[in-house]
């Protein structure tokens, strides 16, 4: 179970790295896209393709960002319950909750990219460029988020003195909402 | 209502006590209802959550978020502080005053009410308590102002519920403007009540001239942004979501040329911060809608809006009902989730009841901000705590007078929509 563990935890901190990237990339990316855009417009060069461009740069951020945010155990849960429950039974709250993120996730990757390959002929509006391209950030989001899941409950299970490093949201009720 | 929504109402109540994120109970729930009582091929999942984020409006999110992280690594704040003594100060209890002057301010430059009150609390609560303050009312004062920032332009909730809806968020931005600072006057008078109880005092030395004019000037840069935002888009130079990048580019280069405060290293932890907080919530968007798909399948928002209408005949009942009904949800529940998920299922039946699209989003934003200040959860309260060194119970009591205060600005916009309406409708936009 530990070396379970050790491998779950190279492999979620692997992808992570290469995640992040690819997430700052969208971001910088598509801010400089936008700013661009309006900035030409004004001077009469508008360019056609670039709110296409952003739109598919979004679905990366939304779903590179998630996979980002998960690793972060960022996301945003209603956590009232769990913290008030006695540890053992927060233990199985949690493992219960990872389970029913981890059949979320597996549905979001097979069909996610059943949806991207049917996509993989159907040209953008404006650019000529598949996509599945664009559509093909969502099964990845989701499978990155998939392997970080598996981390979080193979944690779960053999690390049983440090749960809260291991949930999918921790203290989140607090940091996730910085910007509402 | 059949067994099978039972199953799915069920099904999301256990699930959300278990502490699975929104985002996951979103999918996972419609998921179940459409693999076990449904012939909807499950096939349809993968473009549902495409079709979600496949926005421009979208966008608006992670460029207005952006921008008000960098507003508040550029130290423009403090400026806005020396502004708010300047006209505010003098008055008894004068940095109370202060304190929420600088919050409508603090606003124009970000749609957030986090950020108001780590910002503003960590300039003013030592002041406060320097001067007297009790450490727990200057917390109050700082969380209870906070809200003020998600009402008035830009306001990164106005984003979220106006791609959700399809309203017109230039629209919502200007309708936010009266209503914010309906809400900052209540909250002064309560603060005067207060000073005058207390004995709180006053700034006592005068500001020398040419000191003031240096601080109009500085603040200038700061209160032009709702203009420039606001202008653009009525003027058709940019969308609101490019006016989100406008917004963007202007903190950048206000930060980096006339502050000289924004270095690359703080610039990259903006835009990670800005890409992960708004990845989390778009990624709720997307997720909500494979659950809209079900509820749409199900026709529960119309058998929802019947229901109401086979109960209260009387607008202004409904009025009240939702408004507590709200405020229940805002008290449990994180803000950008209640709105994804409610909004598109209240809008429509409080259409049904006559109430302008408007006037019921403005409501529904300020009922549900106000849960950012009251406990179990109110974020704000988390934040300053810490902030104030006072512990999370000792602050709510301090805080309640002010919350009711939000309460009394909620009816007021409640009952006379002509104070959302107004600023909408001097610029032709209704």
């Amino acid at each position: 179970m530990k070396r379970l563990l050790k491998l779950t935890k190279a492999l979620s901190d692997g992808v992570d790295r290469v995640a992040f990237l690819l997430m700052m990339f969208y971001m910088i990316a598509v801010t400089i896209l936008v700013i661009l855009g309006v900035v030409l417009r004004q001077i009469g060069l508008g360019l056609a393709w670039s709110e296409e461009v952003a739109r598919w740069f979004l679905i990366g951020l939304a779903f590179v960002g998630a996979s980002v945010a998960f690793k972060r155990q960022e996301h945003i849960a209603v956590l009232l319950f769990t913290m008030k429950a006695p540890a053992p039974l927060r233990r199985l709250f949690l493992i219960a909750a990872n389970i029913v993120v981890l059949i979320f996730l597996g549905f979001s990757v097979r069909y996610g990219w059943s949806m991207a390959v049917t996509a993989s002929r159907q040209m953008g509006a404006v650019v000529e460029i598949p996509m599945i391209y664009s559509k093909m950030n969502i099964p990845l989001g989701a499978f990155l988020m998939l392997i970080h899941c598996l981390y979080f409950l193979v944690g779960l299970l053999a690390d049983k003195s440090h749960t809260s490093k291991y949930m999918i949201s921790s203290s989140g009720i607090v940091r996730d909402q910085e910007v509402l | 209502m059949d067994a099978s929504m039972l199953v799915v109402a069920l099904l999301f109540f256990v699930t959300l006590i278990l502490g699975v994120p929104i985002a996951f109970i979103l999918g996972f729930v419609p998921i179940v209802f459409l693999y076990c009582f449904s012939s909807v091929p499950l096939g349809i999942i993968g473009q549902t959550l495409y079709n979600g984020l496949d926005s421009y409006v979208l966008l608006a999110l992670p460029f207005f978020i952006l921008a008000g992280n960098l507003m508040n690594h550029s130290g423009i704040t403090a400026d806005l502080v020396k502004f708010a003594q300047l006209l505010v100060g003098g008055f008894r209890g004068g940095l109370a005053q202060v304190n929420i002057v600088v919050s409508v301010f603090f606003a124009g430059l970000t749609g957030a009410a986090v950020a108001d009150t780590a910002v503003v609390g960590s300039l003013l609560i030592p002041a406060m308590k320097e001067e007297g303050y009790s450490a727990e009312y200057a917390a109050a004062v700082t969380t209870a102002s906070s809200i003020i920032g998600p009402i008035i332009p830009p306001s990164n909730i106005m984003v979220i519920y106006g791609a959700i809806t399809g309203s017109s968020i230039g629209t919502l931005f200007m309708a936010g403007f009266i209503p914010g600072l309906l809400v900052a006057l209540c909250l002064m008078i309560m603060a005067y009540y207060y000073a005058v109880k207390e004995n709180h005092p006053r700034r006592m030395e005068r500001i020398p001239l040419t000191e003031c004019v240096r601080i109009i000037r500085n603040s200038l840069a700061a209160l032009v942004v709702p203009l420039i935002i606001i202008g653009g888009i009525l003027g058709g130079f940019f969308t609101a979501t490019e006016a989100g990048a406008v917004a963007c580019l202007y903190a950048l280069l206000m930060g980096v040329c006339f502050y000289k405060t924004l270095t690359p290293r703080i610039i990259l932890e903006c835009l990670e911060n800005a890409a992960i907080v708004s990845a989390t919530i778009l990624l709720i968007i997307s997720t909500s809608k494979v659950l809209s798909l079900v509820l749409a399948i199900q026709h529960v928002p119309g058998n929802i809006a019947q229901f109401m209408l086979s109960i209260i005949d009387n607008k202004y009942v409904f009025l009240i009902v939702i408004n507590v009904f709200l405020l229940f949800v805002g008290m449990v529940m994180e803000i950008g989730a209640s709105v994804i998920l409610l909004a598109p299922i209240l809008l429509p039946v409080a259409v049904q009841y006559g109430i302008h699209p408007l006037h019921f989003a403005i409501i529904m934003l300020v009922n549900l901000n106000i849960g950012l200040t009251t406990p179990p959860l109110g974020v704000c309260l988390f934040v300053v705590s810490p902030i104030a060194k006072v512990p999370f119970e000792r602050i709510v009591p301090k805080v309640l007078p002010f919350v009711c205060m939000q309460i009394v600005a909620l009816l007021l916009l409640t009952f006379i929509p002509e104070l959302v309406f107004f600023v909408p409708r001097l610029m032709g936009m209704l």
